[in-house]
């Protein structure tokens, strides 16, 4: 049993070992790295809202708790004074405590695109709050937050400093990792189980003894923490935060990474987000023709894989099967 | 001592009065069938019931205590059990994994612990797999496991809404309909499990629009018509009481 469970996860293993080792080849090339911790922030983001669409939920409003999270972490760190270590969990938490509440009524009654409409609501109300000018001495209007100090040395490690590119890719390809295995393990247990009752019968979930409203709590506090987690993790990066880096725009890529690498697994996600992240990058060679590609691969994946791009597997398997009958 | 109790019961949908001054008496052990034209307000008592839909007037007591305003779920956990008359499932798990779900009320599977996979969750798991197979054998469906609820013959789905019921180990359970749909000998099969689940001390309320099968097991029948209770007793007097042949036939 176990030796079967070691074999299964080596796969695993070397691609997480490979995404180790990335940073360190590339640490000449800055774009690489560069590229590399954007991926990494997108994947926390499409994971969340991952775990939104498995309630059933679209969310077009991903971006508000990473707004949260980036706005509390840098006034955090910059006017209290409080070290980033403590600054990134609070900013989860800020998410959870702003985020909960507020979507909760939604959350509870609303399905489908309606559910869509209140998050996109929700951001864009975010976003103005930030840019009110009456407001602006304490998030900075339009302009934002600037000179967000970079991630302090850890107590006892004081000769890394996390200013460098290459010791803040370690910082978030760990943290990834984390928020993926803690979602691996929501997906092996009989909490995922009870999501997707939930999107199938909730009437039927609640006359079974569970009550669909802990469920789908618990869940949003883990949307909304992951994506409080990744908003601090992009303004300590950045260095500059605006109200614009948080939109409609941002939310729609969070979501279009899930639909377009799949939503079975924590693996169509991070695909997902792998690819849509890369491809601009590759097309801004041709600054005319990257909407053009951008969206003709986006409509050809969804005309051909529904179900994402990792459920080309499938379509394969099911290929070579009728071949060989 | 009775183990509900329904007093003054009243629903109405806007102006439209669906259940009017019910008053019901279920005694602990008892078969009680349900019956009523289209339309009685039979599937609304069931609501009120399990808290699906509220009341708007009149006293549910459960062992003498009002259950009126809590929420489902927790009228489901004092061992008030449902079926659906439209046969509500998990269509996208397997059988197998419609028992799981509906075990997990028992199996007190914390979230933390499912997350972390702790050997305490690994123990509870195995008893929750355990109890749903259990369950499934005695409907006789084991061999149905892998399959996909969606895929399942109508018959079976409601086997399978049975199975799903008796996972939260019910004191009582409300059946909406369980034979419809079914040929004779299939109606046959689902009524001695019912009968057999009533030996095992459960407590049956029966919706049912077959005569055979409301005449042949039913200790005590209660007739609605328009929301209100027209008849109660035994099925000999209720079959020979007017009120209910006129409701069912019309006045002569």
């Amino acid at each position: 049993m176990s030796s079967n469970r070691l074999s299964k996860s080596i796969p695993y293993l070397i691609l997480i070992g490979l995404s180790f080792l990335f940073p360190f080849l590339f640490q000449e090339k800055k774009f690489c790295l560069h590229l590399f911790i954007i991926i990494m922030l997108n994947i926390i983001f499409a994971l969340g809202v991952r775990l939104t669409l498995l309630m059933g939920l679209p969310t077009l409003g991903h971006a508000a708790f990473a707004l949260i999270g980036a706005y509390t972490s840098a006034l955090l760190v910059m006017e209290v004074h409080i070290s980033f270590w403590l600054a990134l969990p609070l900013a989860g938490l800020a998410a959870v405590i702003i985020g909960v509440p507020v979507c909760y009524p939604a959350l509870m009654r609303l399905r489908g695109g309606y559910f869509l409409l209140v998050t996109l609501a929700f951001v864009e109300f975010l976003v103005l709050l930030c840019t009110l000018p009456s407001w602006a001495g304490v998030f900075g209007g339009f302009e934002g937050i600037m000179r967000i100090p970079a991630p302090n040395s850890l107590p006892g490690l004081s000769a890394i400093k996390f200013s460098s590119k290459l010791s803040y890719s370690y910082i978030v390809l760990i943290i990834t990792l984390l928020v993926a295995l803690f979602m691996y393990r929501i997906d092996n247990s009989q909490f995922r189980r009870l999501i997707d009752a939930t999107r199938q019968s909730d009437i039927l979930t609640e006359c079974i003894g569970i009550s669909v409203a802990r469920i789908k709590v618990i869940t949003f506090i883990i949307v909304c923490f992951s994506g409080g987690i990744g908003g601090s993790l992009f303004a300590h990066y950045q260095h500059h935060i605006c109200p614009a880096d948080f939109g409609i725009w941002p939310s729609i890529y969070m979501l279009l990474y899930v639909v377009f690498g799949g939503m079975g697994t924590i693996f169509g996600p991070i695909i997902g987000a792998l690819i849509l992240t890369i491809v601009p990058e590759i097309l801004r060679f041709a600054p005319m023709m990257e909407a053009i590609i951008f969206g003709s691969l986006l409509i050809v994946v969804a005309l051909v894989l529904p179900h994402g791009l990792l459920s080309l597997r499938y379509q394969i398997l099911s290929f070579f099967k009728s071949v060989i009958k | 001592m009775a183990i509900l109790k329904i007093q003054n019961l009243t629903k109405y949908f806007g102006g439209l009065c669906a259940v009017k001054e019910l008053n019901l008496c279920v005694e602990e052990g008892e078969i009680l069938g349900l019956i009523g034209p289209n339309g009685a307000g039979k599937t609304t008592v069931y609501n009120m019931i399990t808290g699906i839909c509220r009341t708007t007037k009149g006293k549910i007591l459960f062992r003498g205590k009002d259950i009126v305003g809590l929420k489902p779920h927790k009228i489901a956990e004092k061992g008030i059990v449902r079926t659906f008359q439209l046969t509500t499932l998990f269509p996208n798990f397997t059988v197998l994994e419609n028992m799981l779900t509906a075990g997990h009320l028992h199996s007190k599977i914390g979230f933390l612990e499912a997350v972390l996979g702790t050997p305490g969750c690994h123990k509870k798991e195995e008893d929750l797999l355990h109890g749903a197979m259990e369950i499934l054998n005695f409907l006789g469906i084991v061999p149905l496991r892998e399959e996909f609820a969606r895929n399942l013959s109508h018959g079976f789905q409601q086997l399978l809404e049975i199975a799903i019921a008796l996972s939260i180990k019910p004191q009582i359970l409300l059946l909406d309909e369980p034979t419809s749909g079914m040929n004779a000998g299939e109606i046959k099969n689902v009524m001695n499990l019912i009968k057999e689940i009533l030996r095992r001390g459960v407590t049956i309320i029966l919706i049912e629009h077959n005569m055979r099968v409301i005449m042949d097991y039913c200790d005590r029948i209660a007739v609605l018509d328009y929301g209100t209770k027209i008849a109660e007793g035994t099925p000999e007097e209720v079959s020979k009481n007017k009120g209910v042949i006129e409701a069912y036939l019309g006045a002569g």
